[in-house]
């Protein structure tokens, strides 16, 4: 096959812009696994459950519980709302899948989320029906030509969007009070407690954020994906591959190892065969754990004999 | 029953002489020997042989591209296009296949656009995947012909699609305006029940015409018995069901005509009768 520029430029923006949702995803994970040391297997209903919100304001008329409802409202007012509710559903979610099993060690609380997962998506099921939505884009156009390059600004603005949210994670981490507080929690919670950091409160807060977190990814992926109740599904598998290829528990790794993926499976759809896509992101997977198991920013973790 | 069903039972329907009904397209499905199993729609070998006739002899299709999902029905459907090129001494210059659940579909456009192909034969059955890959072709600039198997004119596809649907064609059981008066029938009481339309081809019209086929059958025999039921159903001639007329073969298939329509604001649109 011959080097096409406009091909491999176009296979990158479009690489580029699902490793941004994978990326923003493992950050859930990787936030949250940090605060209380597990896995939330609810993190792609972080994304899907603020899709079917956003659509139900956002479309002139749509079925909710088999009544066609019109509750369209203006697109600022329908994201701050949405955000609103997400930030609510992170506490709800906190108090209910987390808080009464936090000190029953890890596996009822993964149980909890896994509950809390499959809850959601009948949920959304028996709210909104099993037909698939369209969340209207923020654009006109469908595509910006540069050229003999097509590029769709969704996509653009999926990248955007996650290279702020990076910047602002950093400067909240290492700029701020709160920021260092969600670190210090996540090193050692016990310490943290000991030193006055209201740990609970902190907890509260990381799930909040990343409730926040996949409530932007929904927002921004839902006008290319259409909004279904498994939308989240798929895309919280990918980014928990792409925590773990970065190394769980790293926020560089997160963003990283949700790039990569996105970028190599894009360029394997093209290059190698599009019917292996998922498989290439798990033969890195694997391939990284074999050579380096704690990820490309984990650290290596030492027993003592 | 589905295909998927029906190739996971076979075994059991085997050993249980009774009429099963199903609405599996799969060419397969009816040649696994079971003896009481009836097709109540057309099969994916008169689909797909229509869908290659239409794209090479009606748009003069050169280079023909295929783009399927990894499922049975996917995979089904893009062997017998593959074998209806074969007939006519062509290959695809592509044949794309994506994994379940795929929504990113740049890299198998980018590779058929790069193919050159001047025809693109879809056969892809979730209506969500339908309305992405209409959406992605579109925005990616792919304007030649889009050819598809039933499922890309399901209403809630070419709803969710939208202006992205528009001038895609699709090879089908029924459409709608085109129909006889069973089907009207059928029509006018299911919306006057549920107060929308249904899905007539991929849907509710097969499973409508398989209950009333045997009721059919179990009057004019005045008995239920299982063997004279498949004996009556075998010996099907000119039945009027809601997807047309019903003429069992030897391989217990029913109907053997699809339609080609042109979507255009979510609606089809009748272009010719096919057939197989």
């Amino acid at each position: 096959m011959h080097f096409d520029l406009v091909a491999n430029l176009q296979l990158l923006v479009s690489g580029l812009a699902v490793g941004s949702i994978y990326a923003l995803v493992a950050l859930g994970f990787v936030l949250i696994y940090n605060a209380v040391g597990v896995v939330n297997f609810a993190q792609g209903e972080f994304v899907m459950l603020p899709s079917y919100i956003a659509v139900t304001f956002l479309l002139p008329a749509v079925t909710v519980f088999g009544t066609i409802v019109h509750w369209q409202l203006p697109v600022v007012a329908v994201y701050l709302l949405v955000l609103l509710l997400m930030a609510g559903f992170g506490l709800l979610f906190n108090r209910i899948a987390y808080y009464p099993l936090r000190d029953r060690g890890w596996l009822p609380v993964v149980i909890s989320t896994i509950g809390v997962s499959i809850f959601l998506r009948n949920f959304a099921q028996l709210t909104w029906g099993s037909q698939p939505l369209v969340m209207p884009s923020l654009f006109s156009a469908d595509t910006i030509s540069l050229g003999s390059l097509q590029i769709r600004p969704q996509y653009l603005l999926v990248i955007g969007v996650t290279a702020v949210l990076i910047a602002f994670q950093y400067l909240l981490f290492e700029r701020t009070t709160l920021g260092k507080q969600m670190r210090a929690t996540a090193q050692d919670r016990a310490t943290a407690r000991l030193i006055g950091i209201r740990v609970g409160r902190i907890v509260a807060i990381t799930f909040v954020y990343s409730a926040l977190l996949g409530t932007i990814s929904g927002l921004l992926v839902a006008p290319i994906f259409t909004v279904t109740k498994e939308m989240g599904a798929l895309i919280a598998l990918k980014a928990f591959a792409a925590s773990i290829v970065g190394g769980f528990g790293s926020i560089p790794g997160a963003i990283v190892g949700g790039l990569a993926i996105g970028v190599i499976e894009t360029f394997g759809g093209f290059y190698i065969s599009s019917a292996y896509v998922d498989a290439i992101a798990f033969v890195i997977l694997i391939a990284v754990l074999l050579v380096r198991p704690q990820g490309l920013f984990g650290e290596r973790v030492a027993e003592k004999a | 029953m589905l295909s998927t069903q029906v190739q996971a039972m076979a075994p059991v329907m085997k050993s249980h002489e009774i009429p099963w009904m199903t609405g599996g397209t799969a060419v397969k499905n009816t040649q696994l020997g079971v003896p009481g199993l009836f097709r109540l729609r057309a099969s994916d070998g008169i689909t797909a042989a229509a869908m290659t006739n239409f794209a090479v002899k009606e748009k003069h299709a050169k280079k023909v591209a295929i783009m399927h999902a990894s499922d049975a029905f996917g995979t089904g459907g893009a062997d017998q296009i593959v074998l209806n090129l074969k007939k006519m001494n062509m290959e695809p210059v592509a044949n794309e296949q994506y994994p379940k659940d795929a929504k990113d579909f740049t890299a198998e456009i980018l590779k058929i656009k790069s193919a050159g192909a001047d025809a693109l034969l879809l056969y892809v059955q979730n209506p969500s995947d339908t309305a992405i890959i209409l959406q992605q072709l579109h925005s990616l600039g792919f304007t030649p012909p889009i050819i598809g198997s039933p499922s890309l004119a399901n209403q809630t596809a070419m709803e969710t699609a939208g202006k992205n649907a528009n001038g895609a064609y699709a090879c089908v059981d029924f459409i709608v305006g085109f129909n006889s008066n069973v089907a009207t029938h059928f029509l006018t009481e299911f919306y006057r029940r549920y107060h929308h339309q249904p899905d007539v081809g991929s849907g509710s019209g097969w499973v409508y015409d398989a209950v009333n086929c045997l009721a059919a059958t179990y009057k004019k025999q005045r008995s239920t018995d299982p063997k004279q039921s498949i004996a009556a159903l075998r010996s099907t001639k000119n039945w009027e069901g809601v997807l047309g007329k019903f003429d069992c073969d030897s391989e217990g298939n029913m109907v053997h005509a699809v339609s080609v329509g042109q979507i255009q604001d979510a609606k089809l649109n009748l272009v010719m009768k096919v057939t197989g």
